[in-house]
């Protein structure tokens, strides 16, 4: 067995459901390979980190006053599904997790338009000749959006003024350079909309990035103070 | 945090019956639960409020269909992880266009990061997997469901399963180790 025969079978030499022949192979290929110990070493320790995070995260608010509503007017929840989400941008939360969790998304949008806006120099990229309605109802739910953003990003900027001192250091870095990012991704993108306003990613996009960076702000409102 | 499983099954009884008041309790007592699957499987912290509703609107809904083989907790787990599930299949069709999660894909392991604890490190991490990805590995690794299960629920054959998984830890160990 080699190190990428290994690495083929790592993951159930780690599960415990690899076949009796295989995990013999498998043992004694690290007993004589330092890095494909450190890898299996590695592989166990997320597994283990996994594992151990908490099973239970209590919502940053009270979800029953809603589901009671819908469970009594239980007629208008039925095809629920087929209906537009509206993102709760009035909610302000308490979750105590990551600030940071969804800013991969945030700095992943500036590189994405970074990109197309590169490729889409040209008159008439691929994909750009959508149809009047898509983008009219595109657009509609955009401007919608976009009011309920800004709304919510000032409120919630103020809530975070009157928190910066019992906030640490660290997190408030965190926090600044992430706002600044999603800023930055939604600027790009608002300019390359009035640029090309019949695109067809971008409003989905932009909606998007909106809800990150509230998300990002509730929950940074609601992180504990540092201690 | 989680009541026993008598009381569990005078309240079960009690709401079938349609109590809400007992539901309600049982609501209080797997919410945690329910919350940090959507959450994790989702990566979205306002959609995984959204979801956490409509699975206790489709648990009430359903309810009858529980004959108490398992523990409600375990019923309303599986119950989440389909309408998890279902919801992104719906929203995928409805959005006929590029999401953005799946844009992520290239990018997973650029991600600047600050370090405020381990397993924060890990809950973002895990949000910025490709969706199926990480779907797989918070079904195997978090919850602990074997791969034939994962299967079972999100379609994909157990093999892929395990790709997903390999692909998953790949990810993880670029993101946490950068
Ligand atoms: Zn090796």
């Amino acid at each position: 067995m080699n190190c990428r025969d290994l690495v083929a079978r790592l993951d159930d030499f780690v599960d415990g459901t690899l076949s009796a022949a295989d995990r013999g192979a498998v043992a004694l290929h690290l007993e004589i390979c330092p890095s494909c110990r450190e890898a299996e070493a590695r592989v166990r320790a997320l597994a283990a980190g996994a594992a151990m995070l908490p099973r239970a995260i209590e919502p940053a608010h009270d979800l029953w006053p809603d589901i009671v509503a819908r469970i009594q007017g239980d007629t208008v929840t039925q095809g629920r599904f087929g209906a537009v989400r509206h993102p709760r941008w009035h909610r302000r939360g308490a979750l105590a997790a990551a600030a940071a969790a969804l800013v991969v998304v945030s700095s992943v949008v500036t590189t994405l338009m970074v990109a197309r806006r590169d490729a889409a120099t040209g008159p008439s990229g691929p994909g750009r000749a959508g149809t009047a309605a898509g983008v009219t109802a595109a657009t509609l739910e955009l401007s919608q959006a976009r009011g309920s953003y800004e709304a919510a990003r000032r409120q919630l900027l103020a809530v975070l003024e009157t928190r910066r001192s019992s906030l640490s250091p660290a997190t408030l870095k965190v926090l600044d350079e992430n706002v600044r990012i999603i800023d930055d991704a939604v600027r790009q993108m608002e300019d390359a909309l009035a640029r090309d306003p019949g695109n067809q990613e971008l409003p989905s996009l932009l909606v998007t990035a909106y809800r990150q960076e509230i998300d990002m702000l509730q929950r940074a409102a609601g992180l504990p103070a540092r201690g | 945090m989680s009541t026993n499983r008598d009381d569990e099954r005078v309240l079960v009884g009690a709401a079938q019956a349609g109590d809400l008041g007992s539901f309600e309790r049982l609501y209080r007592s797997t919410v945690g639960l329910v919350h940090a699957l959507c959450l994790r499987m989702s990566g979205n912290a306002a959609l995984a409020e959204e979801l956490t509703q409509d699975v206790f609107v489709r648990a009430w809904q359903k309810l009858a269909t529980f004959r108490g083989e398992s523990a409600f907790a375990t019923w309303l787990t599986r119950l989440t992880v389909n309408v998890v599930l279902s919801e992104r299949r719906e929203r995928r069709r409805r959005e006929a266009r590029i999401t953005l999660a799946d844009d992520l894909e290239p990018f997973a392991g650029s991600v600047p990061a600050a370090r405020p604890g381990e397993a924060l490190d890990l809950e973002r991490a895990i949000a910025s997997l490709p969706p199926q990805a990480r779907h797989v590995f918070v079904l195997h690794d978090v919850q602990g469901w074997e791969h034939a299960e994962i299967a079972h629920h999100t379609g994909l054959a157990v093999g892929t399963c395990k790709a997903h998984l390999h692909r998953a830890r790949r990810l993880l160990r670029e993101v946490l180790s950068s």
